[in-house]
């Protein structure tokens, strides 16, 4: 063991001096008025906060009075700074000069009319107007009408924009203090244009911000109607009047469908046929501006006391609480509704969200947007041309068996409530939700979470991602926002959520010092870009059989390797490990661990080197295996395989080990080679078999029949490149994934499975494994790499907890081109492969003509994808230097990331530490990361 | 008498020399060419022997002094070389088992040689028609000879991707190659052969000055075709030149001026200019952008359009200063404009092929001195033989994607 004391002082140094300067590495502060301390955004509290569409722009509002011109502050794109929208002097109304009312107000309510991002609030000061800021101009409307049409309401409570000059308030009845009684009901405000006459005679055009009465129709002579929403209203209640509607209320307007939506929590009638709806479906009457308010479905889709339809139920003081609702147009083009809550009361649903087909039916109104049937398949347009488009579920649940349960896996956002704790607010990009998290459960941390979509052969969603945190941040979240363009998170945070002050954005560096920005440096140390940097990164779950309550981190290089422990179990917590990460580290040589380790807070890093390792060469995969009672640790790199054993072959007691402070490596651990591998190419740890895939071999060693301390192997080969009689001599394996009975083998020439009936961990060779050629919808042929989207995150789960996603990249180096390809793998648990067991995602562009899921226009090897985009490397090809580029949807330009990547030449992997959250890229300059 | 010499013209008439990335010898060169006859019924022959003083230096596309196989690339890049294959061929599935970026370093070869030339022979011979119409012919022959060719790789041994392509492309390169391509050589190379032939036909007119300093101005008009004999491109070796214009027929004109001045000094210059026609022959072409010259498997029946040649000479010459001896300078521009290629094939880019380097522009700078002695003041008038015997330099300073080499060599001539 090497104690490296020098390089350690100066690491504790810089880390020291990394913590005094704040502002150099992670997550920037974003600046806003001139008065707020060092280390906050504002001087004056925020509460309410509203993202556009895209995520480009994140809006926030002062808690109370005091904001001046940043009541309303604006932050757009990748800055670092917030723009006040608030001027003290405006045109009020189309007079010039006047004192703005949102100016130094507090904000109760805050939205945005888009794609023009007008900000449409309610000042805590006037709660009965609504303002709507265009730069210098602010249209104001006070004495909002509720249902009655002359009372003023006593309150507005949700507020949101719809499209570039609709706004829609939630008003309580004139007089009353809740919501859902009286004349509470839906406003509808428009910003309209009107020609006016001007003195001297000439007509210019002015805009005003009125309130539409919610029935044209059926005219009250002098009435400005609010659409009723109450107790009482037929497309709330089942049977009888429901018992109550509190005042939680949420509204969200998609543009697409072109219809309202608005949460309730409600509690039926006391009768067993008594019940309600949650989830309300609006429709406005474009030629007339008529609201016509519906329940999202029928009262035939619910059944007396199941209480698991999620948005509605029948039974006896039957409860649904739904918080919060947004929609998400998958990228298989279908429409859904992502709602936070369910059947229950508020306190027990605020950590669930869940998913809900919605119909696309434009020439059905009243069946559009309400929820869809999820045992029809989506329909599929085309235009007379033939082309593709779009796809949508055209039939309205009418039935139970038609109705999605909260019981049911394609509902369940994030496979389950959100164990992190209750939920402050959800927003969608793309294919993914996610989840802010300020005040944590007990034993958790709060935060910002997702869960990504996981598709069918249909293009339907058939599971969801476990929640996973991401961010890189455990602070205290009140609100956020992702660029789907530059991934950057923007977010709220503070102690409490009456005293949030500040607002960040996560940013690509060296990480932050109150985060992983230690650890970057640690192993930047330890794998220097003049050895070739980290050759590759691999993070492993706390889950993992092979670790007891710790999360780890492995990067390897050129002969050596770097074990970073990234969270462990503190006092029941499961948490991430920031700061210092240099404090204990050991440097061990030889390829053996000369330390028994006690376990502890420290050491988080080891590196071993030499000893076998140099026999391994440049090292690239690392896995950990377990098999009965030990765990391993699996090297490969272009010399071979190398396994961490004591001297009778055992590993680490996976019972208590591998624990914090690396407990379970013991004085006697050495790297030990593992049969004759070259140029190791994957190694996946799956039911036992450590599953080996080189160039020019696929094998499965079985861990429980080898010793690894006389160096029998027992290994099973079940393909090389010379089995497939169509290969040329130059054939070559390049990416496998394994997941229970299936493997699925990339190669030179195309991707192959294991044939139908067989199961990979018992073939005995070749012929036994029947390779089937998967079809590659217009595909270039060559495998370049495979990436699993499966519901633990684990590769070795993609055919497992109802199945996963896998995204193929083929492509051709020597043409510099790649495309991304998207499967469906079903769950085999319990059954054996079949034909459809590996299906295509549904993405097409010409009528029967299925294709790629994106093309690249360039090559790139490595991906990663959390549903928001595809995120992909371009490494340096001779002197254009390497890059990492995200694109939201294919075949739009993507956005090149700002990763710092000065004198980089290759990108190893894009990989988020799942622990922190913290999404890294790692390569020969070391990582840099985003948190 | 005449017969012989109408034969031994019309054998010379069968090869002229163009060359555009090599400053070879030009039989018709007109600074080392001897005066030419100016009397009706006249031969002169002229015999040229030359042979390099060093291996030929080697400029590159920014005129940096470099080896000649690195005119075209600095180096030679053996990832690139796979691309652009059909992902089932072979070259495409080496690509793929080489599946790794190009770091500026990773699969290059720093490649080092010596380029000499050996010798060079070239025959003019003249006949004038009158005093002012000359038909020339002329012929070159060249041995060059490429060796000590040296790869160094330059790849890294740090990373896997380093270590990837070590195993399975650079450590046992030639064989590789080889398993590729079984024509290309990568070593050095020992050819000789003749170049092409150039018949032309010249008007030399002579306008005397009653001046006390310009005594006379002589204006020169050419015009001649090359006819394609010359030992064309190997294309499975390494830089291996056409000794001509590579199977192409060529156009040569041209003309120049030299004025007289008191009884002792000429001075004056040349402008020459060449096309060769376009023509259809297998050649070596770049499959992907970065491709290096030295490094293409895929051999092709290739359309090519030649660029136009210029050659500009000015000069200055101390004539018959002391006896018939006479003692010249001058400086020599040469410049080949870009080529381009085209072929009829789906699977390759006819774009693509056209960055090569080879097909770029060429340019060549040299000095050049001439000392001869004229015998015919020691011979009589009426002399049937007048022998002439000079010795020249071309020493080459600068060009551009061009070799050149310092040569010495000896003109004999004789007019009868």
């Amino acid at each position: 063991m090497v104690l490296n004391q020098k390089a350690r002082t100066h690491r504790v140094l810089f880390f020291s001096l990394l913590v005094i300067n704040t502002t150099v590495f992670g997550s920037k502060l974003i600046t806003g008025d001139d008065a707020a301390p060092d280390g906050q955004t504002f001087s004056f509290p925020i509460s309410t906060h509203v993202r556009s569409k895209k995520g480009n722009s994140f809006y926030v509002g002062a808690r109370t009075a005091g904001g001046n011109e940043f009541s309303i502050a604006g932050v757009a794109g990748d800055t670092t700074q917030i723009f006040p929208r608030t001027p003290e002097s405006v045109m009020l109304n189309n007079v010039t000069e006047q004192t703005n009312p949102l100016f130094n107000q507090g904000i109760q309510l805050l939205a945005l009319m888009e794609p023009r991002e007008k900000p449409v609030a309610v000042t805590t000061a006037d709660v009965a107007s609504v303002h709507v800021s265009d730069g210098n101009k602010v249209f104001s409307l006070t004495n909002i009408k509720d249902a009655s049409g002359t009372n003023t309401t006593s309150e507005i409570i949700a507020l949101t924009g719809a499209g570039e000059s609709c706004a829609f308030a939630a008003v309580q009845g004139n007089g009353q203090v809740g919501f859902g009684t009286g004349g509470s009901g839906i406003a509808l405000l428009v910003l309209t244009s009107m020609k006016v006459t001007q003195e001297d005679g000439t007509q210019k055009t002015q805009q005003e911000l009125v309130q539409l009465d919610y029935d044209p129709n059926n005219p009250v002579m002098g009435a400005v109607r609010a659409a009723p929403l109450n107790t009482t209203s037929s497309f709330v209640k089942i049977t009888n009047d429901l018992a109550s509607i509190s005042d939680v209320v949420d509204m969200h307007w998609d543009g697409e469908l072109q219809r309202l939506y608005i949460t309730l929590q409600i509690t039926g009638g006391a009768g067993a046929g008594d019940g309600g709806y949650a989830l309300l479906v609006g429709e406005v009457t474009k030629s007339s501006g008529q609201i016509t308010l519906r329940s999202a479905i029928p009262a035939t889709t619910l059944v007396a006391g199941n209480n698991n339809e999620i948005v509605g139920a029948i039974g006896a003081n039957a409860q649904v609480s739904l918080q919060k609702v947004r929609t998400m147009k998958t990228s298989t083009k279908l429409h859904y509704a992502i709602v936070q809550g369910g059947n229950g009361a508020p306190g027990a649903t605020n950590r669930t969200v869940f998913a809900l087909p919605l119909v696309c039916n434009p020439t059905e109104a009243a069946q559009q947007g309400t929820i869809a049937d999820k045992t029809v398949d989506p329909t599929e347009d085309f235009t007379s041309l033939g082309f593709f488009a779009g796809r949508r579920f055209a039939t309205a649940a009418t039935t139970n068996a038609g109705m999605t349960l909260s019981t049911d896996v394609p509902a369940q956002v994030g496979g389950g409530a959100l164990a992190a704790g209750d939920i402050d607010d959800i927003f969608v990009v793309n294919d993914t939700v996610f989840a802010v998290v300020s005040t944590a459960a007990a034993n958790q941390k709060p935060g910002i979470f997702f869960s990504q979509a996981i598709f069918d052969e249909n293009g339907v969603i058939k599971n969801w991602t476990q929640w996973q945190r991401t961010g890189g941040t455990t602070a205290r979240i009140f609100g956020a926002s992702q660029d789907a363009n530059n991934t950057n998170i923007t977010f709220m945070t503070g102690a409490d959520a009456n005293n949030v002050f500040t607002v960040k954005q996560t940013q690509w560096n060296d990480g932050d010092t109150a985060g992983l920005a230690d650890l970057t440096d640690v192993i930047r140390d330890a794998l220097p870009q003049d050895n070739g940097g980290a050759q590759c990164l691999f993070d492993f779950k706390q889950s993992n059989a092979a670790l007891s309550d710790v999360a780890l981190m492995v990067a390897t290089g050129n002969k050596k390797v770097v074990l970073a422990e990234t969270g462990s179990i503190q006092a029941g917590t499961l948490c991430p490990h920031t700061g210092d990460f240099a404090t204990g580290q050991q440097d061990f040589q030889n390829g053996a661990v000369t330390t028994t380790f006690a376990g502890g807070a420290t050491p988080r890093v080891i590196t071993i080197a030499g000893g076998v390792l140099d026999e391994c060469g440049a090292l690239t995969q690392a896995e950990l295996g377990q098999e009965g009672t030990n765990g391993f640790l699996f090297i490969g790199g272009s010399g071979g395989l190398a396994v961490l054993t004591r001297p009778n072959g055992d590993g680490w007691n996976s019972a208590t080990g591998l624990a914090a402070g690396f407990f379970g490596l013991t004085d006697d651990m050495t790297f030990k080679k593992v049969g004759e591998y070259t140029f190791v190419k994957k190694l996946i740890h799956d039911g036992g078999f450590l599953y080996v895939l080189t160039a020019n071999t696929f094998d499965r060693i079985d861990l429980a029949a080898s010793n690894f301390a006389t160096g029998v192997v027992s290994a099973t080969t079940l393909a090389t490149p010379s089995d497939f009689e169509m290969f040329n001599a130059n054939a070559s394996f390049a990416d496998c994934i394994v997941s229970e009975k299936l493997a699925l083998l990339g190669t030179s020439n195309m991707l192959f499975r294991v044939g139908n009936g067989n199961n990979i961990r018992t073939a005995a060779n070749f012929d036994a494994v029947e390779w089937q050629a998967v079809t590659i919808p217009e595909g270039l042929l060559p495998i370049v790499s495979m990436n699993v989207v499966s519901n633990t995150g684990n590769i070795v789960d993609a055919a497992l907890n109802n199945g996963g996603n896998i995204y193929v990249i083929d492509g051709n180096i020597g043409k510099n081109r790649a495309r991304v390809h998207r499967f469906c793998i079903a769950d085999l648990s319990a059954s054996q492969i079949t034909d459809t067991t590996v299906q295509h995602i549904p993405d097409i562009r010409k009528q029967n003509i299925p294709t790629f899921f994106g093309n690249f226009g360039v090559f790139t090897p490595t991906m990663q994808t959390e549903g928001t985009g595809v995120m992909y490397a371009l490494e340096q090809n001779l002197t254009t230097a390497p890059c990492v580029k995200n694109v939201t949807e294919f075949p739009r330009d993507a956005t090149s990331l700002a990763v710092p990547l000065t004198d980089a030449s290759c990108i190893t992997r894009i990989v988020r530490s799942n622990i922190s959250g913290s999404n890294i890229v790692a390569g020969d300059f070391g990582l840099q990361i985003n948190e | 008498m005449l017969r012989n010499k109408k034969t031994l013209l019309t054998l010379l008439s069968l090869y002229c020399s163009h060359l555009v990335a090599m400053n070879m010898l030009q039989p018709y060169d007109p600074f080392v060419m001897p005066p030419l006859p100016t009397e009706k019924g006249k031969f002169h022959v002229v015999t040229f022997v030359e042979t390099g003083v060093s291996s030929a230096q080697g400029y590159d596309e920014d005129g940096h002094k470099v080896d000649v196989l690195r005119i075209w690339n600095n180096d030679q890049n053996a990832l690139k070389m796979l691309d652009g294959f059909p992902v089932t061929s072979l070259v495409g599935q080496k690509r793929l088992q080489v599946n790794v970026h190009d770091d500026g370093v990773r699969g290059h070869f720093l490649v080092c040689s010596d380029l000499d030339l050996q010798a060079a022979f070239g025959l003019a011979a003249h006949y004038a028609f009158t005093k002012s119409v000359l038909f020339g012919l002329y012929l070159p022959v060249y041995s060059y000879k490429l060796k000590n060719v040296t790869w160094n790789e330059q790849t890294k041994d740090i990373t896997f991707e380093d270590q990837q392509v070590k195993q399975n492309l650079t450590n046992d390169f030639f064989n590789n190659v080889f398993e590729l391509d079984e024509c290309l050589e990568l070593c050095g190379w020992n050819r000789t052969g003749v170049g092409d032939l150039t018949a032309m036909l010249r008007i030399v007119t002579d306008h005397p000055q009653l001046k006390p300093t310009l005594k006379n101005v002589r204006l020169q008009g050419k015009v001649g075709f090359s006819f394609p004999t010359g030992l064309k491109e190997d294309e499975n070796k390494i830089f291996a030149f056409p000794y001509g214009g590579n199977g192409a027929f060529g156009l040569v004109f041209g003309g120049g001026l030299e004025l007289t001045i008191h009884n002792f000094f000429k001075g004056g210059f040349d402008v020459e200019l060449s096309h060769y026609f376009d023509h259809t022959k297998k050649s070596r072409i770049k499959t992907a952008k970065d491709q290096t010259e030295l490094l293409l498997l895929k051999k092709l029946d290739v359309h090519k359009d030649y660029g136009f040649n210029q050659q500009f000479t000015l000069f200055g010459e101390f004539y018959n200063f002391f006896k018939g001896f006479t003692f010249k300078l001058g400086y020599q521009y040469k410049k080949h404009d870009d080529d381009t290629i085209t072929f009829d094939n789906h699977e390759f880019a006819t774009d693509t092929a056209n960055t090569a380097e080879s097909l770029k522009d060429v340019t060549m700078h040299s000095f050049l001195v001439r000392a001869a002695y004229d015998f015919e003041p020691h011979m009589d008038y009426d002399s049937r033989v007048k022998p002439y015997i000079g010795i020249f330099a071309r020493l080459p300073f600068n060009g551009k994607r061009s070799a050149q080499v310092k040569t010495v060599g000896v003109a004999l001539g004789v007019d009868f």
